[in-house]
């Protein structure tokens, strides 16, 4: 393990209350190890989270400026802050309920407004604290606790959202593979403007246990057996690419 | 290994041709490759895999993701409800840092010396 | 104590000057470099006016997608070391509500200037009214102690935005200004001073900037990249800010101090006005644009025989408990004339048990002295 790593993080507040096999566990490890792998100084960087299990990725256990604000709003409150102090390096980590449903309307202008922030969505297509409720990403046909008959609605492809709304870096990778998932956020670090990372992070507990993976295990081997880059996507039609994940930079 | 292997073939090799020589030390070669049988002892990384058992919480996506199953799980069940992961092959893992990058508490560190 | 005095950014003076644009002028004076803020009749003018004069002083301005995205903005950037302001009116402070409460329990200093209009929601947007006073005090759940200001005039619109920026920044409360749609679009003579004296953050490294020893203290606020690795939440939070989700000591110290920080220390805080109130047998209390034709109303009625005296409100929260139980020792009976149906009349009985008479006034209109000595009279009799 990178030696920096330890000194990067609040060890009091470890173990973290994320459940066994949390994905948003392991892509705190690929935050961390990406920042380390970088020049960024952690102690000039401010972290921005909303409400949710993602938000709790950086607070309270970067060792570092986090402000944990309300449910959708951290781009909102990121913004001011990097707007007033364009020197801070300011990342924002929060859900997929999070910024794009409640705060659907600021991540679509803060992507329009190219405004200097590393946005990272920890996408586990459910609400995970509060007990497994239907997200705006959730897959049709998956089991939550107000989808009990299976979800009806599609949902967002947030990568062409944010791409649409204007941003000037837009990927998707998953935590299942962290080799690239670490190069790519390396990337979105370094970029000057908004920069938009979709992770696709597994929640065991609330989507896992409803839609019959029976271990954290078989949501990662699930992810690995259905991804492929955006570059092998090129010249499949629709039906090969249902259920599939698209990974790269859009 | 294969500069010995090379000569060997040349000294006891009822063919004195060279090319059929070469091409039988080539067979030879792969199939031993194949087997594993040529890896230098000095080459092998020296690995040591830490565990820190206050932070895992037995999701075991470690133990079913190593390509080599270095690591399992304990047979006792820990004061923490759950059978503890730990290294039972230590001499297979070859330092590829899967079970340390996808472990969600950063409980697994593989200490690599060159 | 970081008091100090700082020229006056505009050159001492006389101005004739709008509402509005005196209450942006305030908030430069004040330091405040930090504005985000969405149109809303009638405080749009406070952003045009901030729009313009925020480059002259290397300021920041942003017009933000909604006012959830300006009150937001405002928070991040103060928690960045600005004095940061906005303003909207009542369906403004309707949404912002959620952040006030954030910014109440993280104790960021800011500003937010509500010029009321007619309501409830879209009501009348261009008639004035002061039906927000509740609103700002209660509306976000929970108890956390604001304080308001309700300036009667261009001059007060300048002089209480500059107060209200250093109350913000002595006690770390979000702070109001109460003006009403009538105060915000007059145009007045306004008196510039050669100096302005300003208070800002307390800072001191190494102290926990969530908590104190007192149990009415207010901590030192350090800024992002100052290296202190700031624990900001909204979550009830330990003094170093670790959440503290489930302990109930947490909760209770917290709770209370935020409420006693400012409660404590009133008499900073508290400002009112008596007029003619030596002898009067007959209180008015009035705040804001109304306080004007009060005044009026209460020289009429002296000029009439009637005993009347006023007591003017210019902080509304913390509330003026003391001097209103001081009214209603001298006098036999209060009213409070208010452009709302009674919202500071309930407040004031609950102080005294001499009676108080609401006189309200919900239709979009400002009061006329002489319906004030009207009313008054036909309720003596």
């Amino acid at each position: 393990m990178n030696p920096k790593i330890m000194e990067m993080i609040n060890t009091p507040a470890f173990p973290t209350p994320f459940c066994p096999g949390c994905g948003h566990g392991i892509l705190m490890n690929a935050i961390l190890r990406a920042v380390a792998e970088t020049e960024y100084d952690l102690q000039k960087m401010l972290f921005v989270s909303g409400i949710g299990c993602a938000a709790w990725i950086p607070s309270p256990h970067f060792k570092t400026d986090t402000l944990h604000t309300l449910h959708g709003r951290a781009i909102a409150y990121a913004t001011g802050a990097k707007l007033y102090n364009p020197n801070l390096k300011v990342v924002v980590v929060s859900g997929d309920g999070d910024l794009s449903s409640i705060g659907g309307n600021h991540l679509i202008h803060g992507a329009r407004r190219n405004i200097d922030l590393t946005v990272i969505c920890a996408n586990n297509s459910i609400y995970g604290m509060t007990g497994g409720q239907v997200a705006s990403t959730t897959p049709l046909g998956s089991l939550t606790t107000t989808t009990p008959q299976g979800n009806k609605e599609r949902p967002f492809d947030l990568c062409r959202l944010v791409k649409a709304a204007g941003a000037t870096f837009v990927a998707r990778q998953s935590v299942a593979t962290p080799v690239p998932l670490v190069r790519t956020l390396k990337k979105a670090l370094a970029h000057v403007g908004f920069a938009f990372v979709e992770v696709i992070s597994p929640c065991p507990t609330q989507y896992g246990r409803r839609n019959a993976f029976r271990s954290p295990y078989e949501l990662i081997k699930y992810l690995r057996e259905n991804s492929l880059s955006v570059e092998k996507a090129q010249g499949l039609s629709p039906e090969q690419l249902q259920g599939k994940f698209l990974l790269g930079e859009f | 290994m294969t500069i010995k292997l090379l000569i060997a073939h040349i000294i006891f090799s009822e063919e004195k041709n060279l090319l059929e020589i070469f091409l039988n030390y080539w067979w030879v070669r792969s199939k031993m490759e194949g087997e594993n049988l040529l890896v230098e002892k000095e080459k092998k990384k020296q690995v040591k895999i830490h565990i820190n058992p206050k932070w895992c919480k037995g999701c075991y996506i470690c133990v079913e993701i190593c390509p080599q199953k270095v690591l399992g799980k304990a047979n006792e069940i820990s004061e923490k409800g759950f059978q503890q992961v730990v290294v039972v092959y230590p001499e297979k893992c070859t330092g590829c840092l899967q079970c340390e990058m996808l472990c969600p508490d950063l409980a697994i560190n593989v200490e690599i010396k060159k | 104590m970081p008091w100090r005095k700082t020229k006056s950014l505009l050159e001492p003076g006389w101005y004739f000057m709008q509402g509005d644009e005196a209450c942006a002028e305030g908030a430069l004076a004040a330091g405040c470099r930090f504005y985000a803020g969405y149109p809303i009749t009638p405080a749009s003018e406070i952003m045009i006016r901030m729009v313009h004069r925020l480059p002259d002083v290397n300021g920041v301005f942003i017009q933000m997608e909604d006012e959830i995205g300006s009150i937001s903005s405002v928070i991040g950037a103060s928690w960045a070391g600005a004095k940061a302001m906005t303003a909207t009116s009542g369906p403004g402070i309707s949404l912002m509500t959620e952040s006030i409460g954030y910014a109440g329990i993280t104790e960021t200093p800011c500003v937010i200037v509500d010029v009321q209009r007619a309501g409830p929601s879209t009501g009348q947007a261009t008639r004035p009214a002061q039906g927000d006073i509740m609103q700002v005090k209660w509306g976000c759940h929970g108890d956390v102690e604001i304080i308001a200001f309700a300036p009667w005039s261009v001059q007060e619109m300048y002089d209480l935005t500059i107060k209200a920026f250093n109350c913000a920044e002595r006690f770390r409360v979000p702070t109001f200004i109460l003006a009403d749609e009538a105060v915000g679009h007059l145009r007045e003579t306004l008196l510039i001073k050669e100096e302005v004296e300003i208070f800002d953050r307390y800072k001191a490294p190494g102290l926990p900037p969530f908590g104190t020893d007192e149990p009415n203290g207010v901590p030192p606020m350090p800024a992002f990249g100052e290296g202190a690795n700031l624990l900001v939440t909204g979550s009830t939070h330990d003094p170093w800010g670790f959440r503290q989700t489930a302990d109930p000591q947490t909760q209770a110290r917290l709770t209370e101090r935020l409420v006693r920080k400012v409660k404590d220390f009133r008499p900073e805080i508290l400002q009112t006005e008596g007029h003619f109130l030596t002898d009067a047998e007959i209180g008015v209390i009035a705040y804001g644009f109304t306080a004007r034709a009060a005044l009026a109303a209460v020289k009429k009625l002296r000029q009439q025989g009637i005993k009347a005296g006023l007591l003017r409100l210019i902080s509304i929260w913390p509330f003026a408990e003391e001097a209103v139980a001081e009214l209603g020792r001298n006098c036999r009976v209060i009213f409070v004339p208010e452009m709302n149906r009674g919202q500071i009349a309930g407040e004031a009985q609950k102080f005294t048990s001499t009676l108080v008479i609401p006189l309200p006034k919900t239709n979009g209109e400002v009061f006329e002295p002489a319906e004030i000595v009207e009313t008054i009279r036909r309720n003596l009799a």
